[in-house]
């Protein structure tokens, strides 16, 4: 079936058979940032950005998505950038397994406004890191939200 | 210009932070073929048949390996498997999804066998065997005795007895292990997740045949590893040998789920101990046994070992009988989780510091005060010779800068009102650092350096850490060193990080090569210079005259001068000692048992700190996997030997919500290790000092409810509170 | 990954419900985050699933009198609901991610026995409006789940969505092991309070039997009586008293029964 995907403003349309993931064809579409953890959508490395909202990429057909506005962590702009940059500042990855996912939730989070501690907390609970014990990603991502 | 001891960000991000870092999965090569694994759903199993037959004339499979298709195709080994998801065949297709549709196309033949899969029953003389040519269960059994034990024990004013088991754990890596293999008809490569590249390249040389240097092992970005992936795994063999014979490359990543059952877990000790102490709270001997769950082959060796003669810890203790046995079950292989034995040793001795404790009716700092070993070096009672330090100076300023007694005020205070809180602390003195590492430097045209380390970093942060030591060696920025890890084509052989011996025996290494590059460009520039010449800062002079590094190079290739350009360094390091002091504040609620982690705080002299930024990431992390050890995670299996907590939404590896904050502190002298680092190891500390503080707060809080109340394994669940609050 | 399929989009209700009632091995799929996770697992597989996704008809939220939830509604839209029971049972499902997707249909059809919309939907009372080949059904939510992931759609029938009235009082506590799991028991109360009294309540509990249920003999106590502290008690009590909880790895029948109880008291002491 065919699909067209808009990831990062760049427009692709695809033919893709209809049980292949999003996940998948993000991969083989070059977005190697977007990565599989696990296979019950619990751990949150494939979060990608559809249509405003943080998805988890191996839990959705790519049919779904079609026609829809994706958003990775190869993104890059102001905010993306700053993340990056609190990130590294606050040494928030570690093995870089879960940064993607951490990464596309955070910008979310700072996109949307968040507004406390908890609430950061709670928008990054979706994604499982096994590394770092979440502190330096919840300072990074108050830092850029201004909290 | 000194980097070492900056908390410096990492050099590594600039990959990481674009999702440009290259995991095993991102390994992408033209023609690539699948591989994937039909797994056993039993835990013990005759494996009668496997019939390839359908699946072979499915479109798009390539081929299909099984137990008659000789070494190194070791499937079901004695005709059998041993645990739940043990591999029986392997199946390679041209697409990942019509592999799996292919795996289910196997048919295999299985004669179920009782599975045994407890310790207890595994010793049970009429249990069933997990290998037959043993004649039972025990796979390893020894003794490890110092002083007179009995004489002390009958002497003592009180003997403390009891039992604490630990759980088995599922590593539970972010990434799963993966492996992709290619021959060009010239060379065999091997990307695996993977600990140790050197290791896996002369496992698949052997395997095949082939010479070492015509095989290249490389270690892409790893997504942790947690020690889960320090033994060379059948899978790695197996799926370069299909890329060998079929001439293609071949990949396989492990599902979540499989990747549960496939990959070693940890942990799984039980402690029977004994101890004699006189009424004033000395622990005069220390006896017991140490059972290791070692599941269904023997890779774990050492684990029980290292509990065994690590079971004083930081104490005073002149006799001890500590036997270490391990019992083969019908599980996944049990092998080194973070710490592996450490953590175990630790808990068991805090555990038992606090038993001893509640006999004697005497304060917990106070009995650890009264046992902490007074002058270092100190051999234990085992033989382990503990190298630097001042443990009894580190407890009091780690208790006091921790703030210890204000926080127990503080609890009391929160009882008041109805909120119960509990603190607890840990003492730990942990072994790191073992065997060779390798570096090698070369000097540049260019003056830049690069250094190839057979460290194997997956999240560490060494690339910067190397290069912080380097440059501080050779007295130049930072920036003109690039570090590369992870290839034995760069490296001949090296062991890998785990341990917590990466910076003390890769980094020393590291030093050696830079000291000894110094060298030899200094004979050079003594030849140009006609004068026995200073270093500083890049720069070699002497007589008024000077040449920089870079001319110095440009010098030997050109034939004005003579020097090797590269340079390798193997180290050898003894093991070394770091100690610490952490706290944990939990609240308790009591109606229905569920606790929560709300602070977190270490004080560790763990030597000479590179990069206080990395390690303290490393304690932060670390103490959350020891906080999940001791509250959240535990590998489950019915009782058929299915493991029911299969996959990530089954097993409880904590998110954001379930993280404390954490304070992390480093001792204001530290006690440096004889190695050129001076660095003793941080990558496990936290993981050993955790669990024990927070099962003594937990213990803590609960103790504000029902006074007296004990807690004998980890985890302790909610549920298990509600039930010892009944 | 996951097995072969046959996969059609539908654009409308009756298109939807044509390709279901005609093709057996047919499924709905609608957000997907319980539907994929099986077919990833192979623990499920479908010959057609019908991508009820852009389906208009089942696409609309309303205030009124009524609350009027379509099928397709995703949690999160209900994370910032006005109806403030909505949200409190919103914010307890999964992560961001999954309430990003997951729709309210779905976790009905879907009638997980740990799902927690079921449970609270059956606290408010709330009507089942479906959609079948027999035309349009509307099934009190007392009738709906009939069992572990049974419910009284028909074949070929689909929820189109829900009905109920936003309670005047409402609660929603849930225990769970990691942050927003699947509840080991939750407890969902609806209720009316006049001049001190409770008028009405209803108190609907999941992980107190193999389904969502109401706690008949906690709502008989409590109707008008003061919501005092002994009333709470002995309604925390009935609670345990009333409960057939299940076992499994993540909580023994004991302990269920425990929680249910305290989640009994604490959610009446928030109405
Ligand atoms: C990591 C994770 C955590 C989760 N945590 C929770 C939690 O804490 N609490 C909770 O309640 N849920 C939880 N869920 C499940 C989630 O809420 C699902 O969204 C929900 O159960 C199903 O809704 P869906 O729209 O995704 O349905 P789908 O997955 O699309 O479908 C589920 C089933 O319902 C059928 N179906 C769907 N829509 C309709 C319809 N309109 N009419 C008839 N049949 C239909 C499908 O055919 C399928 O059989 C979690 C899921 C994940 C992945
Ligand atoms: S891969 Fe784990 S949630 Fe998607
Ligand atoms: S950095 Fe390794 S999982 Fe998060």
């Amino acid at each position: 079936m065919k699909i067209a995907l808009r990831v990062n403003g760049v427009l692709h349309e695809v033919d893709v058979e209809p049980r292949k993931l999003l996940v998948h064809v993000l991969r083989e579409l070059g977005y190697k940032s977007v990565r599989v953890g696990c296979d019950t959508a619990t751990c949150g490395a494939c979060t990608v950005l559809m249509d405003g909202r943080p998805v988890k990429s191996c839990n959705v057909l790519a049919v779904q998505a079609d026609g829809a506005e994706i958003y990775t962590a190869d993104y890059s702009d102001e905010v993306m950038e700053k993340l990056r940059d609190a990130f590294k500042r606050h040494h928030a990855a570690q093995c870089g397994f879960c940064t993607s996912g951490m990464l596309t939730t955070a910008y979310y989070l700072v996109r949307r406004g968040v507004k406390s501690e908890e609430e950061v907390v709670e928008g990054l609970s979706g994604v499982l890191c096994r590394c770092t014990g979440y502190q330096n990603i919840v300072n990074a991502v108050k830092e850029v939200a201004g909290l | 210009m000194k980097y070492v001891g900056r908390p410096i960000p990492r050099v590594e991000d600039e990959l990481i932070l674009r999702g440009k870092a290259t995991y095993v999965d991102d390994v992408e090569i033209p023609g690539m073929l699948y591989a994937g694994f039909v797994r056993s759903p039993y835990a013990h199993a005759r494996v009668l048949k496997v019939d390839f037959s359908d699946v072979l004339k499915t479109p798009g499979v390539v081929a299909a390996f099984g137990p008659g298709d000789g070494e190194p195709f070791s499937f079901a080994p004695g005709g059998k498997v041993r645990y739940q998801g043990e591999a029986v065949a392997m199946v390679v297709a041209r697409d990942r999804y019509v592999l799996y549709d292919a795996l289910e196309k196997v048919a295999v033949d299985y004669e179920p066998l009782p599975a045994v899969l407890d310790i207890n029953d595994a010793l049970r003389p009429d249990a069933p065997l997990v290998d037959e040519s043993l004649g039972n269960n025990v796979v390893h059994d020894k003794v490890y005795e110092g002083g007179d034990p009995d004489r002390a024990l009958k002497e003592a004013d009180v003997v403390v007895e009891g039992r604490f088991v630990i759980q088995r754990i599922i590593p539970s890596a972010m990434e799963p292990r993966g492996v992709v293999a290619a021959y060009d008809g010239d060379v065999l490569t091997i990307w695996s997740s993977t600990q140790v590249p050197f290791d896996v390249r002369k496992e698949v040389a052997r395997a095949l045949g082939l010479p070492l240097s015509r095989v290249r092992a490389i270690q892409p970005f790893v997504g942790g590893a947690f020690g889960s992936k320090l033994l060379v795994y059948p899978e790695e063999v197996w799926v370069a040998t299909a890329a060998y014979r079929l001439k293609a490359p071949v990949k396989w990543v492990a599902t979540r789920s499989e990747d549960f059952k496939a990959t070693t877990h940890g942990r799984a000790l039980t402690l029977e101990y004994k101890v004699g102490a006189s009424r004033d709270g000395r622990i005069l001997a220390v006896t017991g046994t140490v059972y290791a769950d070692a599941g269904a082959y023997y890779w774990g060796e050492g684990l029980a070992d290292t509990a065994a003669q690590m079971l004083p810890g930081p104490y005073d203790i002149r006799h001890g009988r500590v036997r270490a046995v391990a019992v083969l079950t019908n599980k996944t292989p049990l092998s080194a989780y973070r710490g592996a034995g450490r953590p175990e040793a630790t808990l068991f001795i805090e555990r038992i510091m606090d038993h001893v404790a509640d006999v004697l009716g005497m304060d917990r700092v106070e009995i650890r005060r009264r046992n902490l070993i007074r002058q270092l070096p100190y051999r234990n009672v085992f033989g382990i010779t503990y190298d630097t330090g001042d443990y009894p100076t580190a407890f009091e300023r780690g208790l006091e800068r921790l703030g210890y007694r204000d926080l127990k005020r503080w609890a009391d205070e929160e009882a008041k009102r109805g909120r119960i809180i509990g603190v607890g602390f840990s003492v730990y003195v942990e072994i790191t650092t073992f065997g060779y590492e390798t570096a090698v430097l070369r000097a540049e045209r260019d003056g830049s350096f690069t250094l190839y380390t057979a460290l194997t970093p997956h999240g560490q942060g060494l690339a910067t850490a190397l290069a912080q030591v380097v440059a501080d060696e050779l007295e130049i920025p930072m920036e003109s060193i690039k570090v590369y890890w992870g290839d034995t084509a760069y490296v001949g052989d090296g062991i890998g990080t785990m341990g917590s011996r990466s910076i003390t025996a890769g980094g020393s290494a590291a030093v050696l090569a830079a000291r000894r590059l110094k060298q030899e460009l200094a004979k050079a520039a003594e030849a140009l210079l006609g004068c026995r010449p200073e270093y500083r800062e890049g720069v070699f002079q002497c007589g008024g005259r000077s040449v920089s590094i870079a001319e110095m190079v440009k010098a030997v290739y050109r034939g004005k001068a003579e020097a090797q350009l590269t340079v390798e360094a193997i180290y050898h390091a003894e093991p070394t000692f770091p100690f610490g002091v952490h706290l944990a504040v939990v609240e308790l609620d009591p109606e229905t048992g569920f606790v929560k982690p709300l602070l977190y705080e270490s004080y560790d002299d763990v030597g000479v700190v590179v990069n206080p930024l990395l390690a303290a990431g490393q304690v932060m992390g670390g103490a959350l996997q020891g906080i999940a050890q001791a509250l959240y995670e535990e590998a489950i299996y019915d009782e058929t030997g299915n493991l029911v907590t299969s996959n990530l939404a089954f097993y409880y590896v904590p998110t954001a919500a379930e993280a404390p904050r954490y304070e992390v502190y480093f001792a204001e002298e530290p006690h440096p290790s004889k190695h050129p680092t001076g660095t003793k190891g941080v990558g496990e500390a936290a993981t050993i000092a955790s669990t024990p503080a927070v099962i003594m707060a937990v213990e803590d809080a609960m103790r504000r409810v029902k006074p007296g109340v004990r807690i004998d394994k980890t985890p302790i669940t909610p549920e298990d509170v509600w039930r010892l609050l009944r | 990954m996951i097995p072969r399929f046959e996969y059609i989009r539908v654009f409308s209700l009756p298109e939807a419900v044509d390709v279901l009632s005609r093709r057996e091995d047919a499924a709905p799929l609608a957000g997907g985050q319980s539907l994929i996770p099986m077919l990833k697992l192979r623990v499920a597989s479908y010959g057609v699933l019908v991508d009820i996704g852009r389906v208009r008809e089942l696409r609309y939220l309303r205030y009124g009198d009524v609350v009027e939830v379509g099928a397709l509604v995703r949690h999160y839209e209900l994370e910032e609901s006005p109806c403030g029971f909505l949200r409190g049972v919103a914010v307890r499902i999964g992560d961001p991610q999954v309430r990003s997707l997951g729709t309210v249909g779905g976790s009905l059809a879907h009638a997980d026995p740990f799902g927690d919309w079921p449970a609270a939907m059956l606290a408010l009372g709330a009507v089942v409006k479906t959609a079948g080949p027999d035309g349009a059904r509307e099934v009190a939510i007392d009738d709906f789940v009939k069992g572990p992931y049974q419910t009284a759609l028909e074949r070929g029938e689909l929820v189109a969505g829900l009905e109920f009235r936003c309670p005047p009082r409402g609660a929603y506590v849930k225990f769970a092991r990691r942050h927003n799991d699947f509840a080991l028991t939750a407890v969902a109360v609806a209720a009316e309070v006049k001049e001190g009294h409770v008028s009405w309540a209803r108190v609907a509990a999941l992980g107190a039997a193999d389904r969502p249920v109401r706690l008949r003999k906690v709502e008989a106590l409590l109707s008008g009586v003061p919501l005092t502290a002994d009333v709470i008690a002995s309604a925390a009590e009935a609670a345990a008293k009333e409960a057939q909880p299940p076992a499994d790895f993540r909580a023994s029948a004991e302990y269920r029964r425990a929680l249910l109880s305290v989640a009994v008291k604490r959610a009446l002491g928030r109405l």
